[in-house]
């Protein structure tokens, strides 16, 4: 049962950090909008003032998320506020949220101390 | 000053003498509603570009009028299985229930080109009295060339507004409490125009 604690530990470690990773290399801070038509987004930009929200602009804004390997012809950077990432979801998109990602990490970290504690359990028996 | 004053004035030339319709269903593109339920598994996003009614404004605010109509199967929240579930009996039970439906009964001035819109939102059967802000726009004559608009009038009219799923009679099963939230957030921003949209 020693390799049940070592396997054990092993998937307690590795699934929070391969999310970890997996978020840190391929994924990106965005704001998910619904996007409007490209000639409706021109109309939008018409009344637009500086100061304004720049999101709306181009869509309905969804909110703030990480997203994991983005495809990148659906990331707009608007020219109003460069510092800013939206991310287009379009009707039957369904793009892999870094939160996905952690909550699976997190029920394999449990099962991973489980199955230590097993191992742990025999062991010391 | 000015800048409020020519807003004032754009949102009153939305309105005719005898009252202004703005349809509503022209094309896909005019309609943009979303849906989503922020969950620990992933924000739940859903998307419909379907809907039709019409939005009536008077010079006498409180009796205009809304009426919304919009098909469940065209809700898509980007897994069919789960559009699958959503449609089941143990959701919002498209077959026996293929609509959801908003229609006014009471429309307020909330000012700056808002307004109070009191309402009966039906969903998988039941009805629900809901008061929700609407903001509205007028799209200017040059604008709706360029971005080529459908002869007529048009206004963009937007809201959001949060809908309880167990108020409405769906209750949310066991199995997926960790998946899916009892409210969801909607966003309606959507286009009217006074020519009526061509039937299909």
């Amino acid at each position: 049962m020693k390799f049940a604690l070592w396997a054990g530990l092993g998937i307690l470690i590795a699934a929070p950090a391969s999310a970890g990773a997996i978020s840190a290399l391929w994924g990106r801070e965005v704001v998910l909008i619904v996007p409007e038509a490209p000639e409706l987004v021109s109309l939008n930009r018409t009344d637009w003032v500086k100061g304004q929200p720049v999101a709306p602009l181009y869509g309905t804004p969804v909110g703030s998320m990480r997203i994991v390997f983005p495809d990148a012809a659906k990331t707009i950077v608007p020219e109003e506020d460069p510092s800013l990432t939206l991310y287009k979801n379009e009707r039957g998109d369904h793009p892999l949220q870094a939160r996905t990602l952690w909550f699976f990490a997190r029920w394999l970290a449990l099962a991973g101390l489980a199955l230590a504690a097993v191992g742990a359990g025999f062991s010391i028996n | 000053m000015l800048k409020v004053t020519v807003a004032l004035a754009a949102i009153f030339a939305l309105i005719q003498d005898d009252g202004t319709t703005y349809y509503v269903g022209h094309s896909p593109k005019f309609v943009n509603i979303t849906f989503q339920s922020d969950m620990d598994l992933e924000v739940i996003v859903g998307v419909s570009n379907k809907a039709s009614g019409e939005i009536v404004l008077k010079r006498k605010i409180e009796e205009s009028s809304v009426s919304l109509t919009v098909p469940v199967d065209s809700l898509k929240t980007g897994i069919d299985m789960r559009d699958e579930h959503l449609r089941n009996e143990m959701w919002l039970d498209a077959k026996n229930y293929p609509d959801i439906t908003f229609k006014s009964k009471k429309v307020k001035d909330a000012g700056k080109g808002t307004y109070e819109v009191t309402g009966d939102l039906t969903l998988h059967g039941v009805t629900k009295e809901i008061t929700v802000t609407v903001a509205s726009k007028e799209i200017l004559a040059d604008q709706a060339k360029a971005a080529k608009f459908p002869a007529g009038q048009w206004g963009k009219f937007t809201t959001e507004f949060d809908v309880k799923l167990s108020d409405y009679g769906v209750k949310v099963p066991e199995m997926s409490a960790t998946k899916v939230n009892d409210t969801w957030k909607v966003k309606i921003a959507i286009y009217g125009g006074t020519g009526k949209p061509e039937k299909k």
